[in-house]
């Protein structure tokens, strides 16, 4: 049998100690919901297992004009928490559609970012809001803007010496809201999402970002879809060519869940519908 | 766009087979309590045959329910059953119930005999008592022809158990002037209606209300009934919407490996409405004039969902299951072809 050492730190510090001993031979567990499921296939071997339910990383307050989430936070108090449902509903929306009650109550939000599915729930929603990501490793912290956190299916700048401390989110005006499309209504993995944000001066748009999820490499940000928003009046023909827009900047592929093909077709009317709904046309 | 649509599907589904043999044993043990076990093989998965050859048991011996006690815990042990399928338990079964029964009826009268001094032809069993034809005084209650057969008390001890075994009549394979042959047990006959709401841009179906008859012959049990009806739902929806094993047949690369990519349908994917009925009309083959129906409730949502899609788009979706992906490439074709 494999050895595996496995440690329970109670403080950051200790953890990411932990981390800067065993490298890259180290995996980092949280809920488990990803982690124990490439265990159980083999798909990673690691021989140190660092968990982090011991650090108290499962809050979310309000810091300076941020939301500041704790990377702990489970899925489920996202879903409960009146901050979030306050200042950051599409978060909650994003919580809802995410795997299954039992799922929601081990996962967290930082293990989503850290598993960096093209399809993580929670991504697109933190994207909309520009949101930054707090690393913190034995040599202090350094911070990485949402946009710059994915580099591929499963692969981020995190480095195996860092974990993710906190997401800070900026309280960025307009409306936002998250769609997603998959085999069945619940406890599925999306054949394609997307969340967008629009601040509107009566019907001209001031600011937008359209996020799409399943659609590419990573997590994408569309932003020359974004950039036809901004200054116009937004009607359905711009709404409509716009949403065209977003999906050309997309790379989708086949696979199990759908075909490339089918997820251009629905990715385009998930966000014309997504677009209409926060212009309100 | 969502369009809205409304199908219906017939269903005629044979329960039981015939001619190729289908037994089913059964055996009913008096205890000295004057409680019964009755000891059947066929499987009980959750459709409830443990729970409603019980109810043939009590009824057959007059008993109370709470009387009879029922196990297939392990069928090894059991006396056998062909098997549960082919919606035969219901159709079957009751009749290896019965005849175990009037086997046990007959011990009875016949250890009785000698306490009761008198010859078991002259002795009557009902409700759970048996007595001498025209002295009802003169009786014993099963409590008490159970502790006499195990304790003694006037006969030797004895082990009183009735069995039963049944299959339908063998028959000719056919008629060799007409080719007419009797190829099923009994049929069971369904009808249900679905409406739709179809997503055009998306391809999405949402089975908006469903509604399942089926006519059964006796429902032994009613609430088994409705949730055999609604059960069938289950693997009936999966099958028109999600459950694909080769989503682009015929290449095999994205066949699903896990139940998270074959979609079976949840909670969330019934439809907001449910309804259902029962009609019964006695079938002369079966004990009380039960049949079974089951597995038919599995087959009137695929057609009915199929033709409730065809009333919302105009498209008759050749293919299970309709995936999103299906109905837009059959929009598109459709568009194509003006």
């Amino acid at each position: 049998m494999r050895e595996v050492s496995y440690f329970a730190p109670t403080e950051v510090g200790e953890a990411v100690k932990l981390l800067a001993q065993h490298g890259e031979k180290a995996a980092v567990l949280a809920g488990g919901t990803d982690l124990v499921a490439q265990l159980n296939y083999y798909e990673i071997k690691p021989s140190a297992l660092v968990y982090l339910g011991g650090l108290d990383l499962d809050y979310v307050r309000e810091e300076g004009g941020k939301l500041v989430i704790g990377a702990g936070t489970t899925i489920a108090h996202l879903l409960t928490d009146d901050l979030i449902a306050q200042k950051f509903s599409v978060l909650a929306e994003a919580a809802a559609t995410h795997g299954s009650p039992a799922i929601r109550t081990k996962a967290t939000i930082g293990g989503n970012l850290g598993t960096a599915s093209p399809a993580g729930d929670m991504i697109p929603a933190l994207m909309v809001m520009d949101a930054d990501l707090v690393l913190a490793s034995s040599k202090g912290q350094r911070t990485v803007p949402i946009q710059e956190f994915f580099t591929g299916p499963g692969e981020t700048v995190r480095t195996a010496e860092e974990l993710i401390l906190e997401i800070h989110v900026p309280l960025l005006k307009g409306k936002a809201v998250f769609k997603k499309l998959g085999r069945r209504k619940a406890q599925v993995c999306s054949i394609v999402s997307t969340a967008v944000r629009l601040e509107m001066d009566g019907g001209v748009c001031k600011d937008a970002r359209i996020v799409l999820g399943s659609m590419a490499p990573t997590p994408l940000r569309c932003s020359k879809a974004e950039a036809m928003l901004k200054g116009k009046a937004v009607d359905a023909a711009l709404v409509a060519e716009c949403a065209a827009q977003a999906v050309a900047e997309s790379t989708p592929i086949d696979d199990q869940r759908a075909t490339a093909w089918y997820r251009a077709k629905a990715g385009t009317a998930l966000v014309a519908r997504a677009l209409a709904e926060v212009a309100g046309i | 766009m969502k369009k809205k649509g409304v199908g219906m599907a017939c269903v005629l589904h044979p329960t039981g087979n015939k001619g190729a043999g289908d037994p089913s044993n059964a055996a009913i043990q008096l205890k000295p309590d004057g409680t019964l076990v009755l000891l059947v093989g066929a499987v009980d998965l959750g459709q409830g045959s443990t729970t409603i050859l019980r109810q043939f048991a009590a009824d057959l011996m007059e008993v109370p329910i709470e009387h009879v006690f029922a196990s297939n815990f392990a069928d090894d042990f059991a006396p056998l059953s062909l098997g549960s399928f082919a919606s035969r338990v219901t159709l079957i079964d009751p009749h290896a119930v019965e005849n175990a029964a009037e086997d046990l009826k007959k011990k009875i009268r016949e250890y009785a005999s000698d306490l009761l001094e008198a010859h078991p032809d002259d002795l009557e069993y009902k409700e759970g008592k048996v007595f001498v034809k025209g002295a009802p005084d003169r009786s014993m209650t099963l409590a008490e022809v159970g502790g006499a057969s195990m304790f003694g008390g006037g006969a030797d001890p004895a082990l009183l158990v009735g069995t039963g075994a049944w299959q339908p009549a063998r028959f000719h394979p056919h008629d060799p002037e007409t080719g007419a042959m009797p190829a099923v047990g009994a049929i069971s006959f369904g009808a249900c209606v679905a409406e739709v709401e179809v997503d055009t841009e998306t391809g999405m179906v949402d089975v908006t209300k469903l509604t399942q008859v089926w006519e059964v012959g006796k429902a032994v049990n009613p609430l088994l009934v409705r949730q055999q009806i609604n059960g069938g739902l289950h693997p009936g929806l999966g099958t028109t919407l999600t459950e694909n094993s080769y989503p682009y047949y015929p290449n095999p690369d994205w066949a699903p490996e896990n139940f998270s990519d074959y979609a079976l349908p949840t909670f969330l994917d019934y439809p907001e409405e449910t309804l259902w009925g029962i009609e019964e009309v006695p079938h002369p083959a079966g004990v009380k004039g039960a049949k079974g129906f089951s597995e038919g409730s599995t087959n009137g949502p695929p057609p009915a969902i199929m033709a409730a899609i065809h009333d919302a788009i105009g498209i008759w979706i050749d293919e299970y299951p309709a995936t999103p992906e299906v109905i837009l490439r059959a929009l598109e074709a459709k568009e194509a072809s003006g």
